[in-house]
């Protein structure tokens, strides 16, 4: 049941990423709602589930959006493993923390997204401090803002086992 | 439960299998990164054949999310414009039902001021201000009272007929006695015939609302259903020639030594907006025989 409502998550974000979002963002910024999705699930489990379901998550949207099989996968699965890693230090029935951790990650996966386009030598031609101001501060603002409409009902979702199963001794 | 060391030893493992994933996705990502003038590789292919299928819905629910929330800008925009519409036909119908109650009062002042120039009696314009809301006395206030020179008993006319009779003056109103009130009679003869020994008295009909009554009818009187029923200035309360209404049935009473005629008001009097009181009559005729003919 939780790798279906989990995949339903990835469709419905990259659905509403796709259309919506593409159409109402602010100056072209669009939010990276599956960024958020995986923060936020990583955020009620472990660095482990967190991996994989950034690395699920980014692969979807490599597969699906044509960027280089990988690129967001890698991306996803960094971010999903060091909120994974997090998780263990937040409370996690309080909103707030979840909505100012997925700034803290909409800069890190702009970030890293920066050099990997660097590296790979896939556009990113300009500084990055072009490349980070303003499309990366609005989506910083715009994931905050997100995060905090989703968070509760993912919570609630989880309270109920609905995502993930408890955690298992051994970890 | 494990030990620390094999803890230890797991996570260890996991950290390793986390970097490896992580190299393998950016190995992954270099190798798909320029595909100019390159093939898709064959995991790529197997990947996009699987998901094809997925990405064709995806694009399905992308257009139709696209179509759903333009057609929510476009409803949004057609509400407001509904709107705007609906207001401006508000306006229009107000606007319209103005204009025809404008023409239509236009069209009654044109008629009294025609009949008050073609009149030969000296006529005061008045509006009906209130009706008596009792169905037991048909009564209506007009505007016009004592101080524009109205007196009790002046007749009251409009264009279509007479009304009835002023009934008690105030300075600035006064009460108008229908034709169909109980109390109210009028000497009356038939247009057609005028002959002087078929005049008939007017009163309201109690058993035919709205209807009045032509009593007093010889009865040989040369009167039948349509005829045009006048007052006939007997009695000075009334001018003679004015306009009561049409026969619409005539018969005898029950001993049979008269006939009577229910008659049809040419008046409305639902709906009288302005009279005109008739303040010149008893220039005409004598009020010494007004007690005596209103009196029956």
């Amino acid at each position: 049941m939780a790798p279906v409502i989990i995949f339903l998550l990835f469709v419905l974000s990259l659905a509403l990423q796709g259309s919506v979002f593409a159409l109402a963002g602010p100056s072209g910024t669009h939010p990276d709602i599956l960024l958020i999705i995986t923060v936020a699930l990583a955020l009620l489990s472990d660095e482990r589930r967190g991996a994989i379901v950034g690395l699920c998550a980014g692969l979807f949207q490599d597969i699906l959006f044509g960027s280089p099989l990988g690129f967001f996968a890698a991306v996803k699965m960094l971010a999903g493993t060091i909120a994974g890693l997090l998780s263990d230090y937040i409370y996690k029935d309080v909103t707030l923390a979840p909505m100012i951790l997925t700034v803290g990650f909409t800069f890190f996966s702009d970030l890293v997204t920066f050099f990997l386009l660097k590296l790979f030598n896939i556009g990113a031609s300009s500084s990055l401090l072009v490349y980070l101001y303003p499309s990366t501060l609005q989506r910083m603002v715009l994931h905050f803002l997100i995060m905090g409409l989703i968070y509760p009902y993912l919570y609630r979702a989880q309270k109920k086992q609905l995502l993930f199963a408890e955690r298992e001794e051994e970890e | 439960m494990l030990s620390p060391q094999a803890k230890r030893k797991a996570r260890k493992i996991r950290i390793a299998v986390l970097v490896a994933v992580f190299l393998l996705l950016l190995i992954m990502a270099g190798i798909t990164a320029d595909r100019r003038g390159q093939g898709i590789t064959w995991l790529e292919e197997i990947l996009q054949y699987v998901m094809a299928p997925v990405q064709g819905a995806f694009q399905q629910l992308t257009s139709f999310a696209e179509s759903f929330f333009a057609s929510i800008k476009d409803y949004q925009l057609l509400l407001a414009e509904n709107a705007k519409l609906r207001e401006r036909l508000a306006a229009a119908t107000a606007l319209e039902t103005s204009i025809a109650e404008l023409k239509q009062e236009n069209e009654r002042l044109r008629r009294m001021l025609e009949l008050r120039e073609a009149s030969e009696y000296e006529l005061i314009a008045a509006e009906v201000i209130a009706r008596d809301p009792s169905s037991w006395f048909k009564t209506i206030t007009i505007n016009k009272g004592a101080r524009h020179g109205i007196e009790q008993n002046m007749a009251v006319i409009t264009t279509d007929g007479l009304v009835g009779s002023i009934l008690s003056v105030a300075p600035n109103s006064a009460h108008v006695l229908l034709l169909t009130d109980e109390r109210s009679a009028v000497s009356a003869l038939v247009q057609r015939s005028r002959e002087p020994g078929e005049v008939g008295l007017i009163e309201n009909d109690p058993e035919n609302p709205g209807a009045l009554l032509m009593k007093n009818l010889p009865r040989d009187a040369n009167i039948q259903p349509g005829d045009t029923i006048i007052s006939s200035g007997l009695g000075g309360l009334f001018p003679k020639g004015l306009l009561i209404g049409y026969v619409s049935s005539t018969a005898e009473d029950k001993m049979s030594l008269t006939q009577y005629a229910v008659v049809q008001p040419a008046v409305n009097f639902n709906r009288l907006e302005e009279v005109f009181v008739v303040v010149t009559q008893e220039k005409v005729f004598p009020a010494a025989d007004d007690a005596a003919e209103e009196g029956s």
